[in-house]
C-alpha cells in the first residue's frame, strides 16, 4: 500500500504532458472524426422528418384499409346498382351508430357506406341502406399514388370478395398496402 | 538534424506505443454512431410495429371465428353447450388454444321473433374473443335453423315396391314387376327376373344366377344392367294403442262369417259359438268360408286363411290390421303370424280398391315369419293399396301365389313362380304413429359482426 501511495503522489507531482504535436495530431484526427460523425448525424437528422412522415402515412393508409375490410367482412351486399368502380365502393354494411350517419353508438345497424376516391384521396359517406340521406364525406385516405382502390371477385356483377389495394406517395417513398375480404354475411338482404 | 532526429525517435516511439484513442474521443464517437442508428432503427421499428399489429389483428379475428365453429359444431351436433334459459348468455366457454392464441365464447339462443329474420326460426348468438401476442378481437355472429319436426318425409314405399332389411331373394321363375331396395344383396336364382330398378346395400351386389334376368321396366323389356348402391334402414312399426283400442270385438257380431260358420275362428272361439282350435287374437278361417272385415283397425296375433277361404273387405273402407308382437303374443320364435295357404286370398268384397295394411310389430330377439303360399291371391285389379309391412320378419311368397301391393320385410324370399306387381298408390303409403328421429337442428350464420375488442357485459355490448 505504501509504495501505491508513492507511485500516486509522484504522478501527482508529476508535470510532462503532450507535446504540441501530438495535440495537432490528436486535434486534426479527431475533426475528421467528428466531422465523419457530424456529417451521418446531419443527414440522419434531415431523413427522419421524411420517414416520419411515411410512416404516418403508412399508419393512416393502415387505419383506411382496416376500416374499409372491416366494413366489408361484416357486409351485407356489395350495391351494384350503380356498378361498383376500381374508385368507388358502395356497400350496405353494418355500423356502430344509433342512425346512419348519426353519432357513435354501442350497437351496429345496417346502413350504406360509400367509399369515393378520386385523386389523392378517398372519402367515407354514411348513408341510409337505400342511399337516401346521406351524411357528410369525410376523407379516409391520402396521399393516394392511384384512386384505383377496389377490386371485385368474381365480377362487378355480382361480388362476394373484394379486394382493396392502396398505393401511396409516401413523401416521395412510394407504397401499396393490399387486403381483401369475403362478405360474411351476404345472404340477408338489406 | 538533431531536430529531425529527434522527430523520428519520437514517431518510432509512438508508432511502437500501444496507447490508443483517448476515452472521451470514443465515447464521442460511440454516441455519434448510436445516435445516427437509433433515427433509422426507431424508424424501422415504428413501421414494423404497423405489420406486427396486423398480423396480430388478423390472427386474433382467425381465432375469434374458430370459437364461433366450435360453438356452432355443438349446435349442429344437437350438444347444446348452452343450458340456460332462452334469452340468458351462457359462458364463457374458455380453454381452449388456436394457433397458439387463446379463444372463449358466450352463447345464447332465442326464438321466434327474438332472431329477427321471421317468425319459424330457431336462432344462436355467439360472441367469441381470440387473443394473440396481446391483440384481442371480438365477434358476434348469430345463426339460425329453421326447425324439422312435422316433416315425417316420404313414405317407405316412396322409391320401391318391395324392401327388406337384410337380403331379397328370388328362386325358381319368382318375378317382381315393381322397384326394389334392400339394405343387403339381391340373389336371383333359377329363371327369376327383377323387373324395375334395383338397389343393393352400400358394398352389397345384385347376383344374378342362370337364365335369371334384371329389367329396368315393370314389363321385364328392357335390360338393365346397373343397379344403386345405398342404405336403407326400415323404421319398427308402432301400433300407439291399438292393442287395446281396436275393432277386434265386431269380429262374428259385425264383421260375419260367409259359409260355415265353424270354419272361422276367432280368439279360441269359433264363428258358432263353440270352443275352436284358434289361438289368443288369431282368426282362422278355412275351407271355403269368408270374414268381411268392416272395422278401421284390427290387432292380431295371427291370421291363418286355409283352404280357398278368403277375408274380404268391404268397398271403399281403410283396414289397418296390426300383428302385436310375439312376446306380447307369447309366441314361440319362428311363429308363423300370417299365412295364406291353398287359394286362400284377402280381397274386396265388391272388387272395387281397396286399402289394407298388414303391420308387423315382430321382435328383435323371436323370428317372426309372413307366408303366401299355394296359388294364394292377394290382390284384386292392382288398383288397390295392399300393405305388407314386416321390418322384422321374414316374407316369403311361394308356389305361384301373386301379390299386388308393396312389401317389406327383414327378409324377403320368392319362390317357384311366385309373382309381385306393384299397386298405385302404396308409394304414398305413409308408416302410422312413426315419428322421425330427431334430427340436430342445423344452424346457419345470417349476421357477422366485428365488436369493440374490450370484452363487455352484456357479452355483446359494443357490438
Amino acid at each position: 500500500m505504501a509504495a501505491v501511495r508513492r507511485r500516486a503522489a509522484a504522478l501527482r507531482r508529476e508535470e510532462r504532458g503532450f507535446t504540441l504535436i501530438e495535440l495537432l495530431i490528436a486535434t486534426s484526427l479527431g475533426l475528421v472524426v467528428i466531422g465523419a460523425a457530424l456529417t451521418m448525424f446531419v443527414g440522419a437528422i434531415h431523413s427522419q422528418p421524411r420517414d416520419t412522415s411515411k410512416v404516418a402515412a403508412m399508419q393512416e393508409a393502415r387505419i383506411a384499409v382496416d376500416r374499409i375490410t372491416r366494413e366489408l367482412r361484416q357486409g351485407l351486399e356489395v350495391v351494384t346498382t350503380p356498378a361498383p368502380t376500381t374508385s368507388r365502393l358502395e356497400i350496405v354494411t353494418y355500423v356502430k351508430a344509433a342512425t346512419c350517419g348519426g353519432a357513435t353508438a354501442s350497437t351496429s345497424i345496417p346502413c350504406r357506406v360509400i367509399y369515393a376516391c378520386s385523386g389523392t384521396t378517398c372519402t367515407r359517406t354514411v348513408a341510409q341502406p337505400s342511399g337516401s340521406a346521406p351524411g357528410p364525406a369525410v376523407r379516409v385516405a391520402s396521399g393516394l399514388a392511384s384512386p384505383n382502390v377496389f377490386n371485385y371477385s368474381p365480377s362487378t356483377v355480382d361480388p362476394s370478395y373484394v379486394g382493396v389495394s392502396l398505393s401511396i406517395n409516401g413523401s416521395g417513398q412510394p407504397f401499396t398496402l393490399g387486403d381483401g375480404v369475403t362478405l360474411r354475411n351476404p345472404s340477408e338482404e338489406s | 538534424m538533431a531536430i529531425f532526429d529527434r522527430l523520428r525517435s519520437l514517431l518510432s516511439a509512438r508508432l511502437a506505443s500501444e496507447r490508443g484513442f483517448a476515452i472521451p474521443t470514443v465515447m464521442l464517437m460511440t454516441v455519434a454512431a448510436m445516435g445516427v442508428a437509433t433515427v433509422g432503427v426507431m424508424t424501422s421499428i415504428e413501421g414494423q410495429g404497423g405489420v406486427v399489429r396486423d398480423q396480430g389483428t388478423k390472427t386474433a379475428l382467425e381465432v375469434a371465428e374458430s370459437g364461433v365453429n366450435q360453438a356452432l359444431l355443438y349446435y349442429n351436433r344437437g350438444v347444446s353447450p348452452c343450458t340456460a334459459k332462452e334469452g340468458e348468455w351462457c359462458g364463457p366457454v374458455t380453454g381452449m388454444s388456436v394457433n397458439g392464441g387463446g379463444v372463449s365464447y358466450w352463447t345464447r339462443l332465442a326464438s321466434g321473433e327474438a332472431c329477427g329474420v321471421g317468425n319459424q326460426v330457431d336462432c344462436v348468438e355467439i360472441v367469441s374473443q381470440g387473443t394473440v401476442n396481446g391483440v384481442t378481437r371480438r365477434v358476434d355472429v348469430s345463426a339460425s335453423s329453421v326447425p324439422t319436426q312435422g316433416s315425417p318425409g316420404p313414405g317407405p314405399f316412396a322409391s320401391a315396391g318391395v324392401l327388406s332389411q337384410d337380403s331379397m331373394t328370388l328362386d325358381s321363375n319368382a318375378v317382381i314387376h315393381t322397384g326394389v331396395a334392400t339394405n343387403g344383396d339381391i340373389t336371383l336364382n333359377s329363371n327369376a327376373r327383377q323387373c324395375g330398378k334395383a338397389s343393393v346395400g352400400i358394398g352389397k351386389k345384385l347376383i344374378p344366377g342362370s337364365n335369371t334376368g334384371y329389367y329396368a321396366d315393370a314389363s321385364c323389356k328392357s335390360k338393365e344392367s346397373t343397379y344403386l348402391q345405398q342404405a336403407l334402414t326400415l323404421p319398427p312399426v308402432n301400433q300407439g294403442d291399438a292393442a287395446t283400442n281396436n275393432d277386434d270385438g265386431r269380429l262374428f257380431s259385425q264383421d260375419l262369417v260367409s259359409g260355415t260358420k265353424s270354419d272361422a275362428c276367432w280368439n279360441g272361439v269359433r264363428a258358432d259359438g263353440k270352443s275352436g282350435s284358434c289361438g289368443s287374437r288369431e282368426l282362422l278361417v278355412e275351407h271355403n268360408s269368408s270374414v268381411t272385415l268392416t272395422g278401421s283397425v284390427y290387432s292380431f296375433c295371427k291370421l291363418t286363411l286355409l283352404n280357398n277361404s278368403a277375408l274380404y273387405v268391404i268397398a271403399g273402407k281403410s283396414v289397418t290390421i296390426y300383428f302385436d308382437s310375439p312376446e306380447a303374443c307369447k309366441q314361440p320364435s319362428g311363429v308363423t303370424q300370417l299365412e295364406l295357404q291353398s287359394n286362400s286370398r284377402i280381397t274386396s268384397a265388391t272388387g272395387s280398391a281397396i286399402n289394407v295394411a298388414m303391420l308387423f310389430v315382430g321382435s328383435e330377439s323371436l323370428a317372426t315369419r309372413v307366408l303366401l303360399n299355394s296359388n294364394t291371391s292377394v290382390e284384386e285389379s292392382c288398383d288397390q293399396n295392399f300393405i305388407v309391412y314386416a321390418p322384422r320378419s321374414e316374407v316369403e311368397l311361394n308356389s305361384n301365389s301373386r301379390f299386388c301391393g308393396a312389401i317389406a320385410g327383414k327378409t324377403v324370399h320368392l319362390d317357384s313362380h311366385a309373382e309381385v306387381w306393384s299397386a298405385k298408390g302404396s308409394e304414398s303409403f305413409s308408416l302410422p304413429g312413426w315419428e322421425p328421429p330427431e334430427t340436430a337442428p342445423h344452424y346457419t350464420p345470417y349476421r357477422f359482426i366485428e365488436c369493440s375488442a374490450v370484452a363487455a357485459s352484456p357479452p355483446n355490448a359494443g357490438c
